[in-house]
Formats: structure tokens, sequence, C-alpha cells
């Protein structure tokens, strides 16, 4: 394992006064250590507060306790150990993952309070970026899709597709094919504003498999970002998200099939049950949310534009992203 | 048949917990007790919305039988079933008039 320090190592009781940056990720505004990697605020973005502050290990454990508590997600390793539990208490919402960091989030999604184990940066970003900002933005009520996306031509494109399917790859070798990169794996869409869906960019990190890497040029590379750890699975690329929100145009469903031939697909009108099963904060089971998504559901559906995409194995995710990039361009 | 003619003057009504969007070919329609989305395509969501408008599911069956240019008792049998489907979901709540 390579890596290098992304933020400072975390100190307790590191907030907003503490002399740090204000970092713009999901659609949230929040106070973090100087170079988090996340977009510096811009003026008109459609932006909501988050209250982070970092404290101790004790202290959270404090709070952490609690006599009721439902368990809404908890993933485990092949061999039974830990990965991530995700419960909800009367106090907010408990995010922990061994070694990754232990947060609490109120129930409105406006404050979260974190510990942050003294591991490299890029650990503890992950946890943050791949669900605690998510769930925080979603408890304030935007709808988090569980999708990649870039800017093309001043327009975000969404790319979803279950885990393992390529939409990282693909959104990878679109940037570094000169899209600007909007997020990985979250995106978080405002669909409060009007008729159009606005997309907020996430963290400044992408994750990327190391042949998908290695099937770039080395000029495509560089516009990707710099790499930040190569933990066993990925490498971490440090990115560089736009600094805005961005009108949502379309969104493609990417499927990977054992075989058939390249094909793309417009859902008109849009399936309901695409918009309904993208969402990246399923578990939370409170009708409010349940409403939340069937409205997102209902505004996307007549705010972009959906593509089903089948992509054959003979097809690397590197032409599927020129392939994409082609069809976006053409209307 | 007495069963069937009582259901055609109760009237049919979504309970607070019940809501629904209708989308170009379906209309989904949300349990926020149970969390779980039920699809409609378009003429069951068609139903659901002459249903949720009338003054009782006889009312429904004429309006529905004039729209779609079938016979009366045609369009009850079908209408009927749909509301003992969507009762047993819980997703209306049927009300002597």
């Amino acid at each position: 394992m390579t890596g290098r320090t992304l933020a400072a190592p975390p100190a307790t009781r590191r907030g907003p006064d503490a002399g740090v940056r204000s970092a713009y990720a999901f659609g949230l505004e929040f106070a973090a250590v100087p170079t988090t990697p996340a977009a510096t605020v811009a003026p008109d973005a459609q932006r909501r507060r988050l209250s982070w502050t970092i404290v101790g290990r004790q202290e959270l454990d404090a709070d952490w306790e609690s006599p009721s508590r439902t368990v809404l997600l908890e993933r485990r390793h092949a061999s039974g150990r830990l990965m991530l539990t995700i419960e909800q208490t009367e106090r907010g919402y408990l995010v922990a993952a061994p070694g990754y960091g232990r947060h609490l989030i109120d129930p409105d999604g406006r404050a979260a309070r974190s510990y942050l184990p003294a591991v490299p940066p890029w650990r503890w970003q992950r946890l943050l970026f791949a669900q605690v900002l998510p769930l925080a933005a979603s408890l304030q009520g935007f709808h988090v899709a569980h999708s990649s996306a870039v800017e093309l031509e001043g327009r975000a494109v969404g790319f979803v597709a279950p885990s393992g399917t390529g939409k990282t790859s693909v959104c990878a070798h679109l940037v570094g094919g000169g899209a600007s990169f909007i997020t990985d794996d979250a995106l978080a869409i405002d669909t409060s504003i009007g008729a159009t869906a606005i997309a907020h960019p996430g963290a400044g990190v992408i994750s990327v498999h190391r042949s998908e890497l290695r099937a770039m040029t080395k000029a495509a590379r560089a516009r990707l970002g710099s790499v930040v750890a190569t933990p066993v699975d990925k490498i971490l690329v440090e990115a560089r998200p736009v600094s805005r929100s961005v009108p949502l145009e379309r969104i493609y469903f990417l499927r990977r099939g054992a075989t058939g031939r390249w094909r793309v697909t417009e859902s008109a009108p849009p399936d309901p049950a695409l918009l309904l099963g993208s969402s990246f904060i399923w578990y939370l089971r409170h009708p409010t949310y349940a409403l939340a998504r069937l409205e997102a559901a209902d505004h996307l559906a007549r705010s972009a534009r959906i593509f089903l995409v089948d992509i054959p194995p003979s097809v690397p995710a590197v032409e599927a992203a020129a392939r994409i990039a082609h069809h976006a361009g053409s209307g | 048949m007495q069963i069937e003619n009582e259901l055609d003057s109760e009237t049919a009504r979504l309970p607070d917990h019940v809501v629904y969007r209708a989308f170009a070919k379906e209309t989904v329609v949300l349990n926020l007790q149970s969390g779980t989305y039920h699809g409609l395509n378009p003429t069951a969501g068609r139903m659901l919305e002459v249903l949720a408008r009338s003054e009782t599911v006889g009312e429904a069956a004429d309006k529905l039988a004039a729209e779609y240019g079938r016979p009366r008792d045609e369009i009850a049998t079908d209408l009927h079933e749909f509301c003992r489907d969507l009762l047993d979901r819980g997703l209306i709540q049927l009300e002597q008039r």
C-alpha cells in the first residue's frame, strides 16, 4: 500500500471556527480541514449547510449509547468481519466502519459529529464521502442516486448501475477524455428548485480499477487527477469536481450483458421503477423519505432523458465511454 | 351478486397513508405505512383516479364504461376485482355512503 496525505491529521474539536476552509460536496456546504478533497464553495451553488465537528472517540461513544437502536444497514466482509453499520436512534443516525471512523448525524441531516481514527486520511475520507455526506444530503432533502456523473457541454450526465457494472470506469474515461468530473458513486440531485433537476458535485475522489487506469493514455490520466492511494481493490485518484451545481440533462442506466450487442434505448416515457430503484439511500424507511423518492422519480421522469445501455463483454469501458460521449453529443 | 351490488353503492377513498403519482405509462402507488411501492398499468391507474374522484364505485363504473366504450357489466366486474385487490393491500378504504 502506498499513499500520501491529503488532509491534515484530524484533531478533536476541529470545527468551523478552527481556521478551516468551506467545502462543498453533495449539495452541502461544510467546514473541512484545509485539504479535504472537495470543491471550494462557488457563489452560484444551490447548497445547504452542514455543521461538521470532529470530536474524540470517548465523546462520540457517550452519545452513541442509546436504549433503542434500529439497524438500517449492515455489511460484512466475506470472512464475516464487520465492514459497515448504519443505525438509527432517537438522536439520529450512527455510521461506523472499523478502521474508517464513526459518525453521528442529526435526524435532519444538518449537523454531524465525527470521530476520525489516526489512519491515512484517505481511509476516513472514504467513509465520509461514501456514506456520511450522502446520508446527510438525503436527510436534508436531496435525492441521492447510486450514480456517477460528468458534465458534458454544460449539462450533467449521470450513470446509474449496480456496483461492479462499470459506472465509475465509464465516468473516469469520460473525464480522461475531457469531460468535467461531477461525482463517483453517489449523485445528489435537487428537484425542489423548478422544472430542471440540479446535480451537485460529490467529493473530489474517484475510485478506479487498476486495469482502467492502465487503459488510459498519459494525458487522460493527467486530466483525471493524481493517485492518492492504492488500496487492495482499486486506485484512489484525487479528481477535481466542478465547483457549482449543473442542470441534469440525462441519465444512462448501464447493464452488462453476458452476450448480446451494444444497444442504447431511450426509456420514453421513463420507467418509474428504474428511477425509484436508483436511490443510493434506500434504507431510510420513514414515510417522509419514501414519499421524497417517489416525488424525485416523478420530477426526473419529466425533467431528464433516461436511456438504457446494454454493454456486451466485448466492449471495454473506454470504448463504452467514447460511444456514450458520442450519443450524448448527438442529441 | 349481492356483494357486488353492495360494492357499487360504497365509496372508495384513499387513506391518508396512501399517495400516488401518475407517470406516462405507469401509476405508482405508495403505501406510506409499509413503505411499499405498487405499480399500476395505465388502465388500472385510470381506474384508481376515477375511483378516487367518484362518489361511489358504481358511479366510477359508469364513467369508465362511457370512457372506454365497453359494456357497463364488464367494466364493473373488472372494477370490483380491482377494488378487492386494492383493499387487500390497504390502498383504499370502502365507506358506506
